[in-house]
C-alpha cells in the first residue's frame, strides 16, 4: 500500500469508531439514524449516478439508461426518507445483509489472496467477524438494543482491522 | 463480405432505435418502482392506511378494511406496472428492430397524460412538498417523450432508407 | 491473442525472417512470456514486481480500483496487450477524462508501436519477443482501451458473426453468457464475456472484457458497435488482422536483426511471407478455440526442427542461481529489464500528454532517481549513479 491509502485506512478506520461510539451513545433511537445513513447512501449514489452521466456516459452508446437509473436511486433515497413508520425489523435486515455480503466478499477476497501468497489472515478474520456479527443481530433480533450494542461491535472490530492495516509494512523487492 | 453503413442515414438510424430500446426499458423499470413505492408508500408513509382507517372503529371491521383496501391498492399497482410494461416492450421490440405496432405509443401517451397531471398537482402543492418529489414524474414524462421522439424519427429514416434503396 | 500465436507463430515470423531455430525459441518464448509474468510468477523466482506485464484473474479479483490501483492496471495493460495507436487524438466531446480516456484506445500502426520496437533494438531475443507480443495485440485488440473504462470498452447486443458459407457470408447473432465456467462454442455462436456494470471503473470494462474472447480467435469476423463510436459500427476480419501482423512482425524481427535500418508503420513484409501465405490463411480460418498445433506443424516444417511446448519452468533456474549481481544477464533478467523499459516509455508518454491515467513519470534528470527503486537499474549507469 502506498502511504496516502495507508493513511486512508486509518482515517476510515477511526471514522467507523466514531460511528460505533455515537450507535451506542443512542442505543435504541439508533435505528433512526442508520436509515439517516442508508438515505444518505442512496442519494448520493443516486447524483454521482447523474453526475457520471453527463459527465461521461452520455458519450457512449446507450448510455441514457445511466442516466434513467441515477434518477431511480435518487428518488429511491428520497422516497426512503419520506417513510415514517418503517418497522425495526426492515432497518435491521438492511444491516445484517450488509454485515454478511461484505462477510462473505472478505474471506472470498482473503481465499484468493492465499492462493497467491499474499496477505489474507486479516481479511479472513474480518470477513469471519463480519459473519458472526450479522449472525448475532439475528439471535438477538427481539431486543432492539442488544443488536445495535452487537452492531457496534461489528463496527469497532471493522475499525480497529482497518488501523492495524494502516500500520503493516509493504514488501519492497528492488532489482537485485 | 459484409460492408458497414456507417452513413449518416444509418447512424442516425441506429441511435434513434437505440434510444427507443433504453426508453422502452426506462419505463418499465419507472412502472416497477411506481408500483412497489405505491404498495411501501401506503403501509410505511406519512398518509399511512393506518391513518387513512383511523375512522374505522371495531378492531375487525378495522382489519377487513385493511385487507380490502390493501387488495385495492395491489391491483392498481399491478395494473400500473402492466401499463408501463406494455408500453415499454412494445418500444424495445421495435426499437431492435423486431415488431412495429402503434399500441405502445397509446399507453406511452396514457403514462405521459398521468405524469404530466401528477407534475402538476404537485407543483401546485409547493413549498408544502418536497421539490424533488416531482422529480420522477418529470422523468416519466421526459421518458415518454423520448419513446415518441425515437419512434416518429426511426419509422422516417426507415422509410428514406428504403427509397434510397429502391433508387 | 492467444497462446497458439503469440508461440507458435512467432517461431514462425522468426524463422521466415532469418532467425535460427534456438534464437526462435527465445524470441517465442518471450513474447508468450508476457501473458504470464505476473507478480505471482515475479514472486516464485524472486524477479522485480514491476516487471509485471500482466494481471491474473485471481490478481484483478483482489486489486483496488481507486486511483493507485487503475494506474497500476492501467500501466499493465496499455504497456503490453493494448498499445495506444494515438494519444493526441482529436476528440471534440466530452470531459478531460473521457478524452484521456478515448486516447487510450488500441490499435495498430501508432507511435507508440514504432518506440515500441525501436526500443527492442540491440537489446536481445528477449526484448524482441517482447516487442512481438506488443505488436501482434495491437491488432487483435483493437478498438479496446487498456484501462477499466465503462464508455469505451462496453459493447451492447448489437453483436454478429460473419460465418463463411456457400452463398458468402451468413450473419449470425453472438449469444454472451457470463459464466465463467462455460467453454465458448463456435458450433452454437455461445460465447462468455464479463457481466456489464454500470460502474466506470469496474474490472470488467477492463479491455475486451465485454467482448469476451472475440479479439483473440482468429477465426472470427464480426460486426458490432463499440460503446466509443457514435453508433457506427465496425467490422473486425481477424483473419486479415492476424495475417498483417504475422507479415509485420517478420518485417519488424528483420529490422530488430540489422545493423541499422529504419523501423517504419505500416509496412508488411508480404514477399517472404507470399510462399506461405495460403498455408498461414488456412490455419487462421479453421473455426477452432486454439490453432497451436498448426501452428507448431508449420514452424517444424519452417525449420525443420522440433518446438517444445512452452513451460513457465524454463530459465527459472538460471534466473535464481545467478549472482546478484549478474541477474541481468539471464533470459529472464533480459526479459525483465525490457518489460520495464517498455512500460517506463508507454507512461512516460501518457504522462506527457497531461493524462495521469497511467500514473506520473518521474524525468530522472531533472529530479534525480526518485520513484519506483526497480527502475534506477535501467537509468542509474546513464545517469552515472552506478548500480543500486
Amino acid at each position: 500500500m502506498t502511504r496516502w491509502q495507508k493513511i486512508k485506512s486509518i482515517l476510515i478506520g477511526l471514522f467507523m469508531l466514531a460511528i460505533a461510539a455515537s450507535l451506542l451513545t443512542y442505543r435504541e433511537d439508533a435505528y433512526g439514524v442508520i436509515m439517516v445513513i442508508f438515505v444518505m447512501i442512496l442519494i448520493f449514489s443516486g447524483l454521482r449516478m447523474l453526475v457520471y452521466y453527463f459527465a461521461m456516459a452520455k458519450n457512449m452508446t446507450g448510455g441514457k439508461m445511466i442516466l434513467y437509473m441515477g434518477i431511480l436511486l435518487t428518488d429511491l433515497g428520497l422516497f426512503a426518507n419520506s417513510l415514517v413508520s418503517v418497522p425495526n425489523t426492515y432497518i435491521l435486515l438492511y444491516l445484517v445483509a450488509m454485515l454478511f455480503l461484505s462477510g462473505i466478499i472478505d474471506i472470498l477476497n482473503a481465499l484468493e489472496s492465499k492462493k497467491i501468497e499474499g496477505h489474507w489472515k486479516l481479511r479472513m478474520l474480518r470477513g469471519v467477524g463480519s459473519i458472526a456479527a450479522a449472525a448475532g443481530c439475528l439471535f438477538f433480533r427481539n431486543s432492539p438494543s442488544t443488536v445495535v450494542i452487537i452492531y457496534c461491535l461489528g463496527l469497532i472490530y471493522n475499525g480497529v482491522i482497518h488501523i492495524i492495516n494502516g500500520f503493516r509494512t509493504n514488501d519492497i523487492i528492488a532489482i537485485q | 463480405m459484409y460492408e458497414v453503413k456507417n452513413d449518416n442515414l444509418n447512424t442516425e438510424l441506429r441511435k434513434y432505435q437505440n434510444l427507443l430500446t433504453v426508453s422502452g426499458e426506462g419505463i418499465i423499470l419507472c412502472g416497477l418502482w411506481d408500483a412497489l413505492k405505491a404498495i411501501l408508500g401506503l403501509y410505511y408513509g406519512q398518509e399511512n392506511i393506518y391513518k387513512l382507517l383511523e375512522s374505522v372503529d371495531a378492531e375487525i371491521d378495522r382489519s377487513i378494511a385493511v385487507a380490502v383496501v390493501t387488495v385495492i391498492f395491489a391491483v392498481t399497482a399491478l395494473l400500473v406496472f402492466l401499463l408501463h410494461f406494455g408500453a415499454g416492450i412494445g418500444a424495445v421490440k421495435e426499437g431492435k428492430g423486431k415488431k412495429k405496432g402503434n399500441v405502445y405509443l397509446v399507453l406511452t401517451l396514457i403514462i405521459m397524460a398521468f405524469a404530466v397531471l401528477a407534475v402538476a398537482g404537485q407543483i401546485s402543492r409547493l413549498p408544502e412538498i418536497p421539490q424533488l418529489a416531482v422529480l420522477m414524474d418529470m422523468a416519466t414524462a421526459f421518458i415518454c417523450i423520448e419513446v415518441f421522439v425515437g419512434a416518429v424519427v426511426s419509422r422516417r429514416l426507415k422509410k428514406r432508407i428504403g427509397k434510397e434503396g429502391q433508387q | 491473442m492467444n497462446g497458439d500465436f503469440h508461440y507458435y507463430a512467432t517461431y514462425c515470423a522468426s524463422v521466415i525472417a532469418g532467425y535460427s531455430h534456438e534464437e526462435a525459441l527465445k524470441i517465442c518464448y518471450s513474447a508468450n512470456l508476457v501473458d504470464f509474468c505476473s507478480r505471482t510468477f515475479l514472486r516464485t523466482v524472486g524477479g522485480p514486481l514491476s516487471a509485471a506485464t500482466t494481471q491474473l484473474q485471481s490478481e484483478l479479483a483482489d486489486v483496488r480500483t481507486d486511483i493507485l490501483g487503475l494506474q497500476d492496471i492501467t500501466r499493465i495493460w496499455a504497456s503490453f496487450h493494448f498499445l495506444p495507436r494515438n494519444l493526441n487524438a482529436l476528440v471534440k466531446r466530452g470531459t478531460r477524462t473521457y478524452r484521456n480516456k478515448y486516447r487510450l484506445i488500441c490499435g495498430p500502426n501508432g507511435e507508440l508501436l514504432k518506440a515500441a520496437v525501436e526500443l527492442a533494438k540491440g537489446k536481445g531475443y528477449e526484448a524482441a519477443g517482447l516487442a512481438m507480443h506488443i505488436l501482434a495485440d495491437t491488432w487483435a485488440h483493437m478498438y479496446f482501451a487498456g484501462t477499466p473504462s465503462l464508455v469505451i470498452n462496453n459493447t451492447d447486443y448489437n453483436f454478429r458473426e460473419l460465418i463463411p458459407c456457400e452463398s458468402g457470408f451468413e450473419n449470425r447473432p453472438v449469444v454472451f453468457s457470463h459464466n465463467p465456467a462455460a467453454a465458448d462454442d463456435p458450433e452454437t455462436g455461445r460465447y462468455t464475456a464479463s457481466l456489464y456494470q454500470v460502474s466506470e471503473n469496474s474490472i470488467m470494462n477492463l479491455g475486451h472484457g465485454r467482448a469476451g474472447h472475440l479479439p483473440d480467435y482468429s477465426f472470427m469476423r464480426y460486426i458490432y458497435i463499440p460503446a466509443w463510436n457514435e453508433y457506427r459500427e465496425i467490422l473486425k476480419d481477424n483473419p486479415s488482422d492476424y495475417y498483417h501482423a504475422f507479415t509485420q512482425m517478420v518485417y519488424a524481427l528483420k529490422y530488430l536483426r540489422s545493423e541499422d535500418g529504419i523501423f517504419e508503420t505500416d509496412i508488411y513484409d508480404t514477399e517472404s511471407v507470399k510462399p506461405y501465405e495460403e498455408k498461414i490463411m488456412d490455419i487462421l480460418t479453421v473455426r477452432r478455440i486454439s490453432s497451436a498445433d498448426a501452428w507448431q506443424e508449420f514452424g517444424e516444417s519452417l525449420s525443420g526442427e522440433k518446438i517444445p511446448a512452452f513451460s513457465l519452468m524454463n530459465y527459472q533456474k538460471e534466473y535464481r542461481e545467478a549472482e546478484n549481481g549478474n541477474k541481468e544477464n539471464t533470459c529472464l533478467g533480459r526479459f525483465f529489464v525490457a518489460a520495464m523499459s517498455q512500460k517506463s516509455m508507454v507512461t512516460s508518454r501518457i504522462f506527457s500528454t497531461g493524462s495521469i491515467l497511467a500514473g506520473r513519470s518521474i524525468d530522472y534528470k531533472v529530479e534525480g532517481l526518485r520513484g519506483i527503486r526497480d527502475y534506477w537499474q535501467i537509468v542509474g549507469e546513464e545517469l552515472g549513479v552506478g548500480k543500486k
